[in-house]
């Protein structure tokens, strides 16, 4: 058995009589994919940052390598890599010089050019980071919490903002990465990035780990389960009308209704001739298998996106 | 503890900022050139001061040969030397015109309606303590009441101030010269004074060089390490070194060098552009200069580093930062001899590190005599307290952030 690269036991971290993380525990081992998923607020950031040595814990131990550590000293940041949410950078500062200066806090870095040419960004050496467009920077970012060559690797939410290429383009470094045996640790809140990337997800609420597990595991939960999904506009009493049908559960969010149905013919027929009878146009209807984000909703009853 | 790249990187990123480049370098440079070409006749020409003298020992009404005699000696020196100061060299006016007047209502109202920058009354009994200084002293010594000359100023007024302190040289000047006729020493010789003002000694564009480069020394620490600071705070730039090994006292010495060697640019361009137009300018170069140079760069960088550590936001710091440069830079006496004004501003240079650096380098370069030069200790001990209370401060604001 491996040794894990980091082993979190049952922290906590409280702000005046807020539990911000509470008793969280995880174990990370090389070339996995590990991923924090949970809505806005939920704790994902602050366990990173705990992890980082960005902010102390209030209880429970840390352990990186196998040793137990009361705060993250150099000899461990030597070893890891991080790219913060929402990196900002020194004004005026070239790609080139951005990397070279994180390279200059460590004792042995990559060759400067080597990274930059492993995050793509070789033709924008000399561009100033200000100029770059949103997923260039989050490229950026990543090239310069690789400049120690980590053996862990936190990337805290490193596609939010990005458009569906950039997105793409931050995955597939992802996955070259963990190829290269590196653990990384992800925060996200999109449920298909945690889907395709992670070996291992812990979904996050209210600073606790809800369930966990690889995303199939998680998925299998809801295996007897279909969703359909539509857009139209119910009211409160259809609502309580469709909760009365034989299903699981029913939701409305922006004009979208969500049903989870383990008797998805029944529930189908239902449906269509609530719309017949309302005069109510059923668009854009889908029929899907579960996936990550309506485990979140299957265990919180609340979306990742509220 | 420094780390080189950092510095440097830090150094070349800052010269692309192309507001740095206006305040750091174009602003101070065209100041100065503007207001040396504005104010260039002051070097040449001296000050000129309107002084009404009412003389109450009977001077004016005596004859040519009683005006000789040995009774009227003191008043002799004061009318030769005051004639001296009111001939002007060729092509550039005089120091001081005296008029002469009757009586002392005349005298203030003439200095009441501005027309005199001062009023000067020699006493009715001032040949007599002058007599009897020269001829007793020896014996009474400090028994010996001293001829006194009154000097009346416009409290308030800071051109009657800067005629006064010009009149109390020249009455300096007088005292020597009345020891040197009559071969006693009235005071003490080892002490020398200048005439301030006169266009030998003076140079307004070596003033104002001081000037400015202290103004670009404040604005660097005041402005630039302030919001450097409040910036890398709030947008999280600090926090993505704090996940590397580099240490932060390495990161605040990297911004203090990148920032010093900022100035020295400043420095030698300004100096550079005063002596290719003025002829001015390298004195600033001199070590004990430098020392004071060092001093108004600790200043204003613990300055900074209080106003960036109180900010929460680089909007913050940038007023934080206006509200304290401004009264540090027109209560700093850089663009005009300080003092005479009342109480309150008085109080406010004086508790300003700005006017003693100013002070002492102009003194250290001969640009114009310290008014505090026998209390030198003074020229340090401001701004040492400014620098000790603002790191303080800074040290205990952010060891409570970091807990």
């Amino acid at each position: 058995m491996k040794q894990p690269v980091l082993h979190v036991k049952n922290i906590y971290k409280y702000y005046d009589q807020v539990r911000a993380v509470d008793g969280v525990s995880f174990e990370i081992y090389p070339g996995q994919v590990f991923t924090l998923l949970g809505p806005n607020g939920a704790g994902k950031t602050t366990t990173l940052e705990i992890v980082e040595g960005l902010r102390r814990k209030d209880k429970g131990s840390i352990e990186y390598f196998g040793r137990t550590l009361e705060r993250i000293d150099e000899s461990i940041k030597e070893r890891i890599g991080v790219s913060l949410q929402n990196h900002e950078y020194m004004p005026f500062i070239q790609v080139r010089e951005a990397v070279e200066m994180m390279a200059s806090f460590f004792q042995k870095p990559l060759p400067v050019d080597d990274l930059i040419q492993t995050v793509s960004l070789s033709d924008k050496k000399r561009h100033l980071v200000d100029k770059l467009s949103g997923g260039q920077k989050q490229r950026l970012t990543i090239a310069c919490a690789l400049v120690n060559d980590p053996d862990i690797l936190f990337l805290d939410e490193p596609t939010t903002g990005l458009d569906p290429h950039g997105r793409r383009n931050i995955w597939d470094l992802i996955q070259s990465l963990k190829a290269k045996g590196k653990a990384i640790v992800l925060t996200t809140h999109y449920m298909e990035e945690a889907q395709i990337l992670s070996d291992q997800v812990c979904i996050m609420d209210h600073g606790k780990i809800i369930a966990s597990g690889s995303p199939l595991q998680l998925i299998q939960q809801l295996e007897e389960r279909s969703y359909i999904e539509c857009s139209c506009d119910p009211s409160e009493e259809d609502l309580a009308l469709f909760r009365s049908w034989d299903l699981e559960r029913a939701y409305h969010q922006d004009g979208t209704v969500l049903i989870e149905t383990k008797a998805l013919t029944s529930t189908l027929s239902d449906l269509f001739d609530w719309s017949k009878e309302k005069g109510q146009e059923l668009a854009n209807i889908t029929v899907r298998q579960p996936n990550l984000e309506d485990v979140f909703l299957h265990l919180t009853g609340r979306s990742l996106r509220e | 503890m420094i780390n080189r790249t950092l510095t440097r990187i830090r150094f070349r990123s800052s010269f692309r900022d192309p507001e740095m480049k206006l305040w750091i370098f174009l602003f101070p440079t065209l100041l100065y050139l503007i207001l040396s070409v504005i104010f260039v006749n002051i070097g040449a020409e001296g000050f000129h001061f309107r002084v009404a003298l009412l003389d109450r020992t009977g001077w004016n009404d005596r004859s040519a040969q009683d005006q000789e005699g040995i009774m009227y000696r003191g008043s002799q020196i004061l009318h030769s030397v005051f004639e001296e100061i009111s001939q002007a060299e060729e092509g550039k006016k005089p120091l001081f015109s005296f008029i002469v007047v009757d009586n002392e209502e005349e005298a203030l109202e003439m200095l009441r309606m501005e027309q005199v920058s001062l009023y000067v009354e020699i006493p009715e009994d001032f040949n007599l303590r002058f007599n009897q200084l020269v001829l007793l002293g020896g014996f009474m010594g400090d028994r010996i009441a001293s001829p006194l000359v009154h000097v009346h100023r416009i409290s308030a007024r800071q051109f009657s101030h800067t005629a006064g302190e010009v009149m109390e040289q020249v009455l300096r000047g007088i005292n020597l010269e009345a020891a040197r006729q009559v071969q006693w020493d009235l005071i003490d010789m080892e002490r020398q004074y200048e005439f301030l003002g006169r266009s030998e000694d003076f140079s307004y564009a070596g003033f104002l060089l001081i000037s400015v480069v202290l103004m670009t020394i404040l604005m660097v620490g005041v402005f630039y390490m302030s919001w450097h600071l409040a910036w890398f705070r709030s947008e999280g730039v600090l926090k993505s070194f704090q996940v590397t090994p580099m240490k932060p006292v390495s990161f605040i010495i990297s911004l203090v060098v990148e920032q010093f060697f900022t100035i020295v640019c400043a420095i030698v361009l300004l100096v550079l552009i005063a002596n290719l137009k003025d002829q001015v300018g390298f004195g600033i170069f001199h070590p004990r200069s430098v020392a004071y140079l060092l001093l108004m760069v600790l200043t204003s960088m613990t300055l900074g580093t209080l106003i960036g550590a109180v900010s929460k936001t680089a909007k913050a710091s940038e007023s934080l930062s206006q509200f304290v440069f401004f009264p540090l830079l027109f209560l700093g006496g850089l663009f005009f001899v300080g003092g005479g004004f009342a109480g309150p501003i008085q109080w406010a240079m004086n508790a300003n590190p700005m006017t003693w650096i100013g002070y002492g380098i102009r003194h250290e370069l001969g640009i114009m005599n310290s008014p505090h030069a026998d209390q030198y200790y003074l020229h340090f001990l401001v701004p040492l307290i400014w620098i000790a209370v603002a790191l303080g401060i800074s040290i205990q604001k952010i060891r409570v952030e970091v807990k």
